[in-house]
């Protein structure tokens, strides 16, 4: 809601600067309305507020529309020209009336609360995790990831490594079904794993590689603890020929396109890595008719993410096989 | 990439990142760290500054911090990781009351600049603060519960109470250091040397400086042999063999001279143009200079001889010409011995150095007790300890002083030992250590304990008032550090009344474990209440309650492994101390925090960081992590 002359809403320095003329539509007397006559009689008492997350501020004038014409008053953008003349209580007016948002801080609320706590652990982690790697002696360059923004690593091999998008989980509140489904995927694969004495002899053998955390391999592995149940095992890419189907569709995360197993070519993988590539696909086809016929939102995002994973896995998969 | 420089992402990340490697070495319960090299040197340590040092870096904001630590170090020699994380909890805190109350009296294009304005303004206004009002807040708050060690009582008798309080510093300081298996050792060690090198003046820190700025000339690294064989010796010793056969000589004392150019002059350097035979009327030949020079050489050498010289030491290689003259006349050659040997053997001697060799004047001449090779690990040194007659007043005490050497241990050193009377102050210290990165991380304790030291005793300049100013009373200066504290009420006011500031004295020193930080953050809160009412509304919250809440993270880390001890050392802060957790120094702590707040100012002054293809200047530290400037331009 815009209005005119002194009365005006601005949302940056521009178009305040567009006033800029002979005489200050903000003063009653003849003044020149050059920059530093803006910048230092109105612009310094200007009061910011949000209005649908843009920021914008009125400054102060000293028009003759209101009864205040020899003191400075603020027109209130949305009261048709209703002036305050202190800054205080036209916020306090903002606030309540309007119920914008300006800079008055007010204690965040409980859901605020969990996310600024779920951000300040993530931070404390990506320290730690840092920190832990320049004792490994990676170095730490001056250049910041563009997808996350975190400080970049480089191992020995000049490689560079992002340790949040490479090992954490993505900022995803714990509610997102997708870590519950890979919680629940856990617990499948734990118990496959039970059931099948054959397949885990193959686990020492694709887990040797992700598990060692050396960091002299291409991509940098995270450290042995890092592996849970169902990363390891997602990642391992044991063939269990039957993959139980629950709505709840397992998610690897990110961290299953950077897992090529280190361990040698060995010429008994490459059946297992067939069936492995076949069950991949067959779960890839299954989703897809799924998705097709899906209903609710959360269904078709647990679809969707199966088939990144699904796909990502093929890849691996195709790369072990190389 | 963020299109603007976000300054908390970045400091924040930045120093959290240094914390979390800090941390698992810090406390009294803390670990070490093991380097390895490519060529397969290891090394244990739990020093901050090697730590940091070690790490490859080549973000600035990391290694601006990491410079600032190693800085603070080299004054202090304490405090390096608490250095990291006062830094850490201090950023955080400004962070946060910085998004909550931003500056809205200033026009800013965005929520993130106003931020980072307000927080610029907080740590200036805390940088002020403490430069200010610190250090009375400290004197009258936080000193009364120390005890103030005076430098002069600190003498020979080992059980002096002055002594006790020392050792216990030290042996505190090197328990964090090197671990408690040897710390009980290493600190009779230092205090025995602090003991033989404290008459040098009648200053009573000058001993503590003289020893700071010789240091690398007064020890001797050996690698090789356990800790325990660390030992004083007599005299300086000099990390030079002798360039000429030692002969054995009885008379006392033995005269020594210090030249610190060549003494036959070099023939055919490159680019030299050697005119022969220019004006006279004989053909001369090169030959014929050379001759000449030598028979000029034999008379320098015939000078010294009949002055009673008959040790010779250089900082240049000479000619074997020197070396064959100086053998025939049966004195003994020391050449390329370094410059701080060199320098403390004249300040020690009282002799200036000869740049001049034809105009040798009894100021040159130093005399000496005696002169004899020492055999330490792999090397043979010289030994050689001073009495000089002509001394001078400033430099040495002539007390006559008897003692022997130890020779039972010694015997497995040195190859040839002499008995000796010996008259003489100056002492030597042998650090041994089993690997040379072993030892060398033991000099750099040793060093940075002596540091610590000078920083405890050196008088803190009274900052500039125009108001008369009264020292701490004297009663307080008899309080024992386990004495149950009385709250401080003689200075009634504890700001602004100009007639009842304190000065910090001296050799202050409290008891370790968080004490420091308690007493600051109470001193600090109860400020905050009484100057709330007039304090700066445009900010809201003092400073001084961010500074005390900022500065329980020490103690928080210390305690982080019994959080119970924490609460209960937190709310019983002024009963008896029981578990002891040794002593730190006053002074360290202040200087500490003055340093962690101007880094804390100079980071958050940092608005843009712009890449540049080449480097714009050379790093001076030698550190490998610093060379590689070469960052890519961004486009």
């Amino acid at each position: 809601m815009e209005m005119e002359g002194s009365h005006q809403m601005f949302c940056d320095m521009e178009s305040l600067l567009a006033c800029v003329g002979s005489q200050c539509i903000f003063c009653t007397g003849k003044e020149l309305a050059n920059i530093s006559h803006l910048s230092k009689k109105h612009l310094k008492d200007a009061v910011y507020f949000n209005i649908n997350n843009e920021e914008k501020f009125v400054v102060a004038c000293f028009c003759k529309d209101s009864k205040w014409t020899s003191r400075s008053h603020y027109h209130c953008p949305h009261c048709k020209f209703r002036a305050f003349t202190r800054s205080a209580v036209f916020k306090k007016h903002l606030k309540s009336k309007h119920g914008d948002e300006d800079f008055e801080w007010e204690p965040p609320s409980e859901a605020e609360m969990k996310v600024i706590q779920a951000r300040r652990e993530r931070q404390d982690k990506i320290s730690k995790l840092m920190g832990d790697y320049l004792l490994k002696g990676y170095k730490m360059l001056g250049d910041c990831c563009d997808v996350c923004g975190t400080i970049l690593l480089q191992d020995r091999q000049q490689k560079k490594y992002c340790v949040s998008c490479q090992e954490l989980d993505s900022d995803i509140d714990k509610d997102n079904p997708a870590l519950n489904a890979q919680a629940a995927l856990s617990q499948v694969r734990e118990r496959q794993l039970a059931a099948q004495s054959p397949a885990p002899s193959q686990t020492p053998e694709l887990n040797g590689g992700p598990s060692n955390g050396q960091p002299s391999v291409s991509v940098p592995q995270p450290r042995p603890e890092h592996c849970e149940g169902a990363a390891a095992g997602g990642r391992a890419l044991l063939p269990p020929p039957a993959v139980p189907p629950p709505p709840a569709a397992p998610s690897t995360t990110a961290l299953a396109p950077t897992r090529p197993a280190v361990c040698p070519q060995n010429p008994a993988l490459r059946p297992v890595l067939q069936e492995a590539e076949e069950a991949v696909l067959t779960k890839l086809r299954w989703a897809t008719t799924q998705l097709q016929g899906a209903a609710s939102l959360e269904a078709s995002i647990q679809l969707c993410s199966l088939i990144t994973s699904c796909a990502s896995s093929l890849r691996s998969l195709k790369e072990l096989s190389q | 990439m963020c299109s603007f420089f976000c300054p908390f992402m970045s400091h924040g990340s930045v120093v959290g990142v240094l914390e979390a490697v800090i941390l698992r070495s810090f406390g009294p319960e803390g670990g070490q760290v093991l380097f390895t090299r490519d060529t397969g040197q290891a090394m244990l340590s739990r020093s901050g500054t090697h730590i940091l040092r070690a790490l490859h870096l080549e973000h600035p904001l990391a290694r601006m911090v990491v410079e600032c630590v190693w800085k603070h170090s080299t004054v202090t020699g304490d405090g390096s990781k608490t250095f990291i994380l006062l830094l850490a909890s201090l950023l955080r805190k400004i962070h946060t009351t910085a998004s909550r109350e931003p500056h809205v009296s200033h026009s800013y294009n965005s929520l993130e600049a106003a931020e980072a304005a307000t927080a610029r303004h907080l740590a200036d206004k805390l940088l002020a603060f403490a430069l200010k009002e610190l250090d009375d807040l400290i004197a009258m708050e936080v000193a009364p519960h120390g005890r103030c060690v005076s430098w002069e009582d600190f003498t020979a008798e080992m059980h002096s109470p002055a002594n006790h309080y020392v050792q216990k510093l030290l042996a505190s300081f090197f328990h964090m250091r090197l671990g408690y298996v040897h710390c009980a050792f290493i600190s009779e060690l230092t205090c025995e040397l602090l003991n033989h090198w404290k008459c040098i003046d009648n200053l009573p820190y000058f001993a503590l400086q003289f020893l700071k700025d010789n240091f690398p000339a007064i020890h001797t690294p050996v690698s090789g042999f356990p800790i325990t064989s660390s030992r004083l010796i007599e005299g300086q010793v000099i990390h030079r063999d002798f360039a000429t056969p030692y002969p054995q000589t009885d008379h006392q004392p033995i005269k020594a001279v210090v030249f610190t150019g060549y003494l036959q002059p070099r023939l055919l350097n490159t680019g030299d143009v050697l005119e022969v035979g220019c004006g006279g009327t004989e053909e001369r030949s090169i030959v014929d200079f050379s001759a000449w020079t030598e028979r000029s050489l034999q008379c320098l050498i015939a000078n010294l001889q009949s002055l009673g010289v008959s040790v010779l030491l250089s900082v240049v290689k000479q000619s074997a010409a020197v070396l064959a003259l100086a053998t025939q006349a049966e004195m003994c050659f020391v050449d390329c011995v370094s410059e701080d040997e060199l320098s403390l053997f004249a300040q020690l001697s009282g002799a200036t150095p000869i740049s001049d060799c034809w105009r040798i004047e009894p100021e040159h001449i130093a005399e000496l007790t005696f002169c004899r090779p020492i055999l330490l690990g792999p090397h043979r040194y010289e030994n050689m300890p001073f009495f000089s007659l002509t001394c001078k007043a400033t430099h040495l005490h002539a007390k006559n002083y008897l003692g022997t050497i130890h020779t039972s241990h010694l015997q497995t050193l040195v190859a040839d030992v002499f008995i000796i009377r010996v008259k003489v102050k100056p002492y030597s210290l042998i650090i041994c250590g089993s690997g040379e990165g072993q030892t060398d991380q033991y000099a750099c304790a040793f060093q940075d304990a002596i540091r610590m030291l000078f920083t405890t005793w050196e008088p803190i300049p009274a900052t500039g008032t125009t108001a008369a100013k009264r020292t701490v009373q004297s009663d307080k200066r008899t309080s024992s550090y386990t004495h149950v504290l009385t709250d401080s009420s003689t200075c009634t006011s504890s700001n602004l009344n100009p007639l009842h500031k304190c000065v910090l004295q001296p050799g202050c020193i409290m008891p370790a474990g968080g004490t420091f930080e308690f007493l600051l953050h109470h001193a600090l809160l109860k400020l905050s209440h009484s100057c709330s009412a007039s304090n700066d509304t445009n900010i809201g919250v003092p400073v001084s309650r961010l500074l005390a809440s900022a500065l329980l993270s020490v103690p928080k880390q210390i305690y982080s492994h019994s959080p119970g001890q924490f609460l209960q050392t937190r709310t019983r802060h002024n009963a008896i101390f029981t578990q002891d957790m040794g002593l730190e120094s006053v002074s360290c702590k202040y200087e500490l925090l003055l340093a962690v707040l101007q880094c804390v100012t100079s980071l958050l002054r940092v608005d843009t960081i712009l890449r540049t293809h080449t480097a714009l200047h050379t790093q001076s530290l030698a550190d490998t992590s610093w060379e590689s400037t070469e960052d890519e331009a961004e486009n």
